[in-house]
Order: structure tokens, then C-alpha cells, then sequence
């Protein structure tokens, strides 16, 4: 018994049916692109600094912000290009007497003053960097750090004469391009002797070692 | 030796001993036949009771064609003649048969033995040929009314047919009974004129004259009545070739019987049916959250979707269906965070809160039919999220900044509940006219929704939804 006027044609009807089913299917699977929320995410850090200061652990990472870090792209500091990382600890503690901060500045004798990023490549690169003050441009580069503890303590390491048995060692370099600009990471192996300029008396960094950036030179 | 045969040996030894014995003659043998016992003759008739039996059966046969004649004839005291001679010219018609222009054969046989019958049992063996004037004088009885032919020129004319009947004795009924032929018939035609009886061919002329001309064989009412074969006999056939030769082209010997078609009795057959139908209609349905939020208790949202059913006996059927089901009210949150640490830590945070959720039930019910507008409906269903709706929004923190932002809505995020769900269905459906019916069901998830990722232990839940819904029937085959 067949109840509907449309049951003229089973098979045409179930034909059209078929193929409707389909394309209203394909259209409703189309709109159905399973979305997943991204997994959480806790890496691990990417810049630090650590080493020991007459005996005392400096241990600087950006992780869960307890420390930052930047990079300046060109400081011409008395006159001479250069490229400086700046890492500084956001713990309240050490906020009591200042933040516990490192600034290593790498100078750059030979400039390209046209082209900062060629100067970055220039500068950055595998190899050992002297200490020492140069005056009359006669190396090619030099580096400095500058390091204040959590108790008030303010370091120099450009104020010691004579920095017999000092090192500092760029190990390995890669490029790294954020928001539009291009920097030099660098894996860092380091030790000096630094003065305290508070008190007068001239601290030994050992073992410092860490991952710096430099740079912040536009993109080409 | 049985009496019968000694009988025989004793006369004839009277007969041998009175001859002359000089041998066999014709004139003795004949007086020799004529002396023989008419009895004697018939080995079934011999003894005294089989004579008893005969003559019993013979009331019986005559009282049983009286009563045969009686029913058919209009004129119960009509008498029919036969003819005692076995030719192919035999014609005694019955007065009946002539009142219906129906001189049919069968009658005539008929009548015939009925006759024979009664001139075998009382003028003994009388099968010779009536001009051999061997016959015995019939008495007056045997004097029958005879029917008398139809003039087939004047009907074939369309003049009146007329019939004439007369007191004929047997003895010259052969003599009539070559009436068909021509010559009698002339002179027939020629003495009907005192007691002729005309009829009227204002009445049925064209009838009358197409029965003159093709007589009928005699019905099937008749023939069983009169316990004869409808069909004429080959030289009854012959003789009648020359007058009626549509006899040639019809008359088969062997009748055949026309059944008329069985009507249709209208007894109920199933047959199994397939039937396809549309749903569409809402659904009340719990929700589900793991915020802080308030929602309501219940969401309203469509059903719609494509069922198929199959009757597989009067008041059984089984039906799937891929219904399109939406759920709303809901709160289920997911969040996740992204942190950057290259200078500095900054984390963004993809909070996302479910709305909706958007289903595919393929319902299996088993449907039993009360009468011819209610159905009962139970079965199992499983359930497919196939996409959801939910509420997306940023937040950004960053040792300078922190800020929150919506991003509107958006579709596909179906962490927070499981995808495939199960449970069990009973319904009840009312057909308002034969292709539309409205219906009620009541789903009831079996497992948790839940998603343990997202959604804490306390809120889990299980589907539970009461559905409205119009159902009609596109097609079936």
C-alpha cells in the first residue's frame, strides 16, 4: 500500500535522495573541521646566564618570569658601535636592593656604519674576545661585562688591569629572526675578574657560561 | 445345466422331433424363432425375482422422467413419441421442445428409450425395421402427440413460424419423421392450417429466424437432466449437414465446459514494505557545565533529519533514522596556554566555552502498531557530535602588558565532551492522515559525555532529551 502521491518512481526518487544525502553530507562534514586547543606549553629556557662570583652561584634564565632579557641593536657607547645583551631577574627578593642584572657588551672597532647588520655578522662570530680597554682601535673587538648582585654589589670587569687568565669564548652561533628582526645567538663560555666598585676589591667570575642574543638589526 | 439351457435343449428336441428332419429350412427356423420365450432371451431377466427387480426399476425410471418431464414441460400431461426405428433420420420431436423452437437431439434421444423401454416390456423384442410389418399392433397409448417441424423458408423470411401438431400413430411416424427433408417439409408446411399455432414475429423475429436456422443444442441444464450427451451423434450430424450446415463448422464432439473466472476474494496479503520519511521537530534537552556560570537547566533546539522503515509484518516494523540534533545551554570551558621565552616570558591563553553541541542520532527502533493510527517505538540510539558552537576569547600577559580578548564565536572545538555517546529510545507516534503523524520520544544516554580532560569528575552527565516531532512519509516501494 503505498500512502504518498510521491511514490511514483522508487528508483528515480531514491536516486535524487541519494544524491542530495550525498551533497548535504559533504557540505555538513566541510563545516565540521575538528578544532583542538593547543597543548600548554612550558619550555625550557632559552637565555641564561650562570657562573659562580667568588664563590656565589649567579643563575639568570628567562623562565616564568623570573627574568628578561634584551638585546640592543646598536649602542654606540663612547663613540664605538655595539652590541649589547642585558639579562635581569624579576625575583622580589633581590628587588630589595636592586635587580640582580648582567650586561655583556661586545664593541665593534671596525664598523660598518652603513650596514649595522653586516657589522653584526662581522662581530658575532665563533671565536675568543679580549677583555682589555683598547683606546687606539687597534683590535678588532673587545667585551666587557658588568654584573650587580642582589645584595647591592656593582661589578666591572673593564676596570681590572691585567686580565691574565680570563677568557671569553663564543662556541656556537645561529641566527634567530623575531618580530621582524634578526639576531645572533650566541652559546657563551666566560670566566674574569671583575671590581667591586662599592668596595674596592676585585672578585673572580668562574665558570660562567650561557646562551646570549645579540643584535636587533631590521631584517633585510 | 441351468433351467435356462434345458429349456432350449428341450425344444429343441420338440422341434427336431416334429420337423421332418430333413435339415434346416428358413420357414422352419423362423417358426422355430417364433416359438421362443420372450424371457427367455435375456439372461438378466431370467429368474422371477430379477423379473420383479425390472419391473420396479422401470416404475422407478418412468415416475423419475415423469418428474423430470414435469419440471420442464409447461404442459404436464404431454406425452412424448418415439420413433422405433434407430436411424439417423429418428425425429420425433417433443411437443416441450417445440414450445422453445428447440428441437434438440437430446430430447429426442431421450424419449426414444424412454419409448423403446416401454415397447421392450410389453410387446417384447421389437427392433426391426417397421416397414418389415414385424411390429406388433401398438395400443392406443402409443399413439403420441408429434411435433411437427418449422417451415425454415418462411422463417428465414422473417414470416411467422409457425408449428403444427397432430395425432400421428407410431406406425407412420416413420414415415414423418422424414419431415426435415425437404419434401416433408413441404407438406408439412402445406397441413398446417387448422390447429397450426402462430407465432408473432413482432416479439423476437430476428431470434426466431436465427433458431430456425441454427438450431442450439439443447442446454447443459437439460442434458444433465435428461441424462443425455449434448453433443449430436455423428449420423444424426450427417443427416442434418444438408439443412443446417453450419453444423459443419461447428458442434464439436467433445464439449467443453467454460468456467467462468474466479472473482477475487479479497483476502488480506502482506507484503513487506519499505518506507522512507522526514522527521523534523524539537527537542528539550539537559546541559552541561564546568564553569562558574549559570545556566539553564534546559535548551531548547531543532531536530530534523531522514528515517527509513521497514514492515516486515502487519504490526511489526523497524526503522533508522540519521536525525540531525542540536543541544544548547551549555558551559564547558577549555583553556590552554602558549608562553614565549626568548627575552622575556609572555604567555597568551585560549580560553574556549562550549555553547552548543551539534548531533547525528541514528536511532534503531522496533515499532509495534496499535490499529491504524498508533505506534509504540523502542530501541537504541548512538550519537555522533559533529561539530559544536562555543565562545573564544585571548588573554595576553607580558611583563608590560595584560589584556583579555573576545574573538566571537567559532565552530569545531570538541575537546569537552566525547564524541560518541549511546543510549536508549521509547516513543510514541499518532498518524493523522496516512502519510503524516506527530510523535514523542525520550532519549536517555547510557554513558558520560564528559570529556575527563576538560571536564571535572562531579559534573560528568549523560544525555537526556524529550523530542516533538512531525513525521511524514515521502515514499515506499
Amino acid at each position: 500500500m503505498k500512502y504518498s502521491p510521491l511514490s511514483i518512481n522508487f528508483t528515480h526518487q531514491l536516486r535524487k535522495l541519494t544524491a542530495g544525502l550525498l551533497l548535504v553530507t559533504m557540505v555538513f562534514l566541510a563545516g565540521c573541521a575538528d578544532k583542538e586547543l593547543p597543548e600548554p606549553t612550558i619550555e625550557p629556557p632559552t637565555l641564561f646566564v650562570s657562573g659562580f662570583l667568588e664563590g656565589h652561584p649567579i643563575d639568570l634564565q628567562v623562565n616564568q618570569g623570573m627574568a628578561e632579557a634584551w638585546a640592543i641593536p646598536v649602542n654606540y657607547q663612547s663613540g664605538i658601535p655595539s652590541w649589547e645583551f642585558n639579562i635581569i631577574s624579576n625575583d622580589s627578593v633581590s628587588k630589595l636592593w636592586g635587580p640582580q642584572e648582567m650586561l655583556i657588551v661586545v664593541h665593534n672597532y671596525l664598523p660598518s656604519l652603513s650596514d649595522s647588520l653586516l657589522g653584526l655578522e662581522n662581530t658575532i662570530l665563533p671565536g675568543t674576545l679580549d677583555y682589555s680597554f683598547i683606546e687606539d682601535f687597534d683590535s678588532f673587538s673587545t667585551v666587557k661585562i658588568i654584573y650587580s648582585d642582589a645584595q647591592g654589589g656593582f661589578y666591572f670587569s673593564e676596570l681590572v688591569d691585567g686580565q691574565g687568565g680570563s677568557f671569553f669564548e663564543i662556541q656556537e652561533v645561529r641566527e634567530v629572526e623575531m618580530n621582524g628582526r634578526i639576531y645572533r645567538e650566541a652559546l657563551i663560555s666566560f670566566e674574569c675578574r671583575m671590581l667591586n666598585v662599592a668596595t674596592g676589591k676585585i672578585a673572580k667570575l668562574t665558570s660562567g657560561q650561557g646562551i646570549v642574543s645579540f643584535g636587533g638589526v631590521s631584517s633585510r | 445345466m441351468s433351467e435356462h439351457n434345458q429349456d432350449i435343449d428341450k425344444l429343441f428336441q420338440k422341434h427336431y422331433a416334429s420337423s421332418d428332419a430333413g435339415g434346416f429350412t428358413e420357414a422352419g427356423w423362423a417358426a422355430f424363432e417364433q416359438g421362443l420365450p420372450v424371457s427367455q432371451g435375456v439372461g438378466l431377466l431370467g429368474s422371477t425375482t430379477k423379473k420383479v427387480v425390472a419391473v420396479l426399476l422401470f416404475l422407478i425410471l418412468s415416475a423419475g422422467s415423469g418428474w423430470h418431464f414435469g419440471r420442464n414441460q409447461s404442459a404436464p400431461n404431454a406425452e412424448s413419441i418415439a420413433s422405433q426405428e434407430n436411424t439417423p433420420n429418428s425425429n420425433v420431436i417433443d411437443e416441450t421442445a417445440t414450445n422453445g423452437l428447440e428441437t434438440t437431439a437430446a430430447n429426442l434421444t431421450a424419449d426414444s428409450k424412454t419409448t423403446a423401454a416401454q415397447s421392450h416390456s410389453t410387446n417384447s423384442v421389437n427392433q426391426v425395421p417397421s416397414s418389415d410389418n414385424r411390429s406388433p399392433q401398438l395400443p392406443e397409448e402409443a399413439l403420441a402427440l408429434a411435433a411437427v417441424t418449422t417451415d425454415l423458408s418462411e422463417s428465414a423470411n422473417n414470416t411467422p413460424v409457425t408449428t403444427s401438431k397432430k395425432l400421428i400413430p407410431t406406425s407412420a411416424a416413420g414415415a414423418s419423421s422424414n419431415s426435415l427433408t425437404a419434401e416433408n417439409e413441404q407438406s408439412t408446411s402445406d397441413q398446417s392450417s387448422a390447429d397450426n399455432v402462430a407465432i408473432s414475429p413482432s416479439k423476437n423475429s430476428e431470434t426466431s429466424r436465427k433458431k430456425a436456422v441454427y438450431p442450439e443444442l439443447p442446454t447443459e441444464k437439460a442434458a444433465q437432466k435428461t441424462g443425455t450427451s449434448r453433443s449430436l451423434r455423428l449420423a444424426d450430424k450427417q443427416a442434418y449437414l444438408p439443412l443446417y450446415p453450419a453444423f459443419a463448422t461447428r458442434t464439436p464432439t467433445l464439449q467443453t465446459r467454460t468456467i467462468a473466472p474466479l472473482r477475487p476474494i479479497p483476502v488480506f496479503h502482506f507484503k513487506p514494505l519499505f518506507q522512507f520519511h522526514l522527521v523534523a521537530g524539537l527537542s528539550v534537552s539537559n546541559t552541561y557545565s564546568n564553569t562558574r556560570e549559570a545556566k539553564d537547566p534546559y535548551s531548547l533546539g531543532p531536530i530534523g533529519g531522514l528515517g527509513l522503515d521497514y514492515h516486515f509484518a502487519p504490526h511489526w516494523s523497524v526503522s533508522a533514522e540519521a536525525v540531525y540534533l542540536r543541544r544548547g545551554g551549555h558551559s564547558l570551558k577549555q583553556s590552554s596556554t602558549e608562553t614565549s621565552q626568548y627575552f622575556y616570558t609572555e604567555s597568551k591563553t585560549t580560553r574556549v566555552v562550549t555553547r552548543s553541541l551539534d548531533y547525528v542520532h541514528v536511532p534503531l527502533n522496533l515499532n509495534w502498531k496499535l490499529g491504524a493510527r498508533h505506534s509504540f517505538t523502542g530501541g537504541l540510539f548512538g550519537a555522533y557530535l559533529v561539530n559544536t558552537s562555543s565562545d573564544i576569547s585571548e588573554l595576553n600577559v607580558s611583563p608590560a602588558t595584560k589584556s583579555k580578548d573576545d574573538l566571537g564565536s567559532s565552530r569545531g572545538y570538541k575537546g569537552a565532551v566525547k564524541h560518541f555517546t549511546y543510549g536508549a529510545t521509547m516513543g510514541y507516534e499518532f498518524k493523522i492522515v496516512p502519510a503524516l503523524a506527530i510523535g514523542a520520544r525520550y532519549n536517555l544516554g547510557l554513558n558520560d559525555v564528559s570529556n575527563d580532560k576538560y571536564v571535572p569528575t562531579s559534573n560528568r552527565d549523560k544525555i537526556r532529551d524529550f523530542q516533538l516531532f512531525t513525521r511524514i512519509e515521502i515514499f515506499s516501494h
